[in-house]
């Protein structure tokens, strides 16, 4: 009899954990959100799983364990950062990751300059540094980030056209609030910027040289928490050219 | 005082008037853009070298590229001991299933740790021991 029993015990132990191999599916104790335990996202072409690590008694160990650093330059970013643009979170953030990044309609865009994007990014970002955005209109880098994003630039519009798509804008329809004279940015994507946190300045400066070339507000977005937050919440962290890219914690 | 002499005397004055306004008027940038990108520099190599004890967390090899982010990995060079405390600690399930191996059977899932450190590949390894008899 106890030999059956056990017998019945090891099959038991043998199926469930077969079943939680096949499916992949160990259960979490630490959440992304009270709904999801994870999500995937793809980051530079491949597929990369966004969770928390799961040790509650890890702490941050590096750089961003710092409380302080000089302001200026490194001073206390303000809640809202430009007129019409809206400040996200993380659990905005994964949202948009599921829906505008993954369908194609938004970009996450890391602001900073390469030598900090080296050291970890937030998976299924792109770095664009805010150089690239605070430049001349026509300069060759603007001219890229901005296509980037989606912007097309325009050939020689008529004094007539524009008169009539100013007029439209006004008046809030045919999109014509999307356009500027040199730039039609009615397709143009959805964007999350981000930079080190609320004591970093590269992402405001970002958005503010995106928004003066006359991109529409509504539709950029300043992830504040940055990669200060990410890590302090143990989220997953890419670090790219690393060989055989390695996740960070 | 004549009218010459005043007017001599007033002039410096007005300069110095409109000297003051337009610095006023127009203040030299907080931080420029200069400045601001060799800060962002220095700060960036800061947070580097602070990053020891990171580092070697970072340097976890993650052995398929395909799920960068999936593979849970327990920390490089744990001792037996360490080893199995950390199994008992974070991953119940397959401590569960550890602790129903022989002594030697422990001994081989630590080899294997040894050298793949990912905790799917570890608990895949405890699972075919287990159902080796």
């Amino acid at each position: 009899m106890k030999r059956f029993i056990t017998k019945i015990s090891t099959v038991a132990l043998l199926a469930s954990a077969g079943l939680l191999l096949n499916s992949n599916a160990v259960a979490l104790d630490v959440k992304l959100t009270d709904y999801l335990a994870y999500l995937e996202v793809d980051h530079d072409g491949e597929q990369v799983r966004i969770q928390r690590i799961q040790d509650t008694a890890n702490t941050l160990q590096d750089g961003f364990a710092k409380t302080s650093r000089k302001c200026p330059p490194f001073c206390i970013q303000p809640m809202k950062v430009a007129p019409g643009v809206l400040t996200v979170g993380e659990a905005e953030i994964f949202r948009f990751m599921e829906r505008e990044l993954e369908d194609g309609n938004g970009m996450i865009v890391d602001a900073r300059t390469p030598s900090w994007y080296k050291k970890g990014t937030i998976p299924g970002s792109v770095n664009i540094p805010f150089t690239e955005f605070v430049g001349e209109e026509d300069a060759a880098e603007t001219v890229k980030a901005l296509q980037q994003l989606g912007g097309v630039q325009r050939g020689d519009v008529s004094w007539l056209t524009r008169s009539f798509e100013k007029l439209m804008a006004k008046l809030g329809l045919f999109g014509a609030d999307q356009k500027t004279d040199t730039w039609d940015f009615s397709n143009a994507r959805e964007v999350v910027f981000w930079c080190n946190g609320p004591w970093c300045g590269q992402s405001p400066r970002a958005i503010n040289g995106l928004l003066s070339h006359g991109y529409p507000a509504e539709k950029v977005f300043y992830y504040r928490g940055g990669m200060q937050m990410w890590k302090v919440l143990g989220l997953t962290v890419v670090v790219p050219d690393a060989p055989a890219a390695v996740a960070m914690r | 005082m004549s009218m010459f002499q005043l007017k001599s005397f007033l002039l410096p004055v007005k300069a110095l008037l409109v000297g003051v306004t337009l610095s006023l008027s127009f203040p030299a940038p907080v931080f420029a853009a200069d400045d601001y990108l060799s800060a962002l520099e220095e700060e960036a190599g800061d947070t580097g070298t602070k990053s020891t004890r990171v580092s070697a967390q970072v340097s976890t090899p993650v052995k398929k590229a395909k799920h960068v982010g999936a593979d849970k990995v327990l920390a490089e060079g744990l001792s037996f001991d360490e080893f199995e405390a950390t199994l008992d600690s974070n991953y119940s399930g397959s401590n569960f299933l550890y602790t129903k191996l022989s002594r030697s059977k422990r001994k081989s899932v630590y080899k294997f740790y040894q050298n793949d450190n990912r905790i799917s590949s570890v608990r895949e390894e405890i699972v075919r021991l287990l159902s080796s008899g």
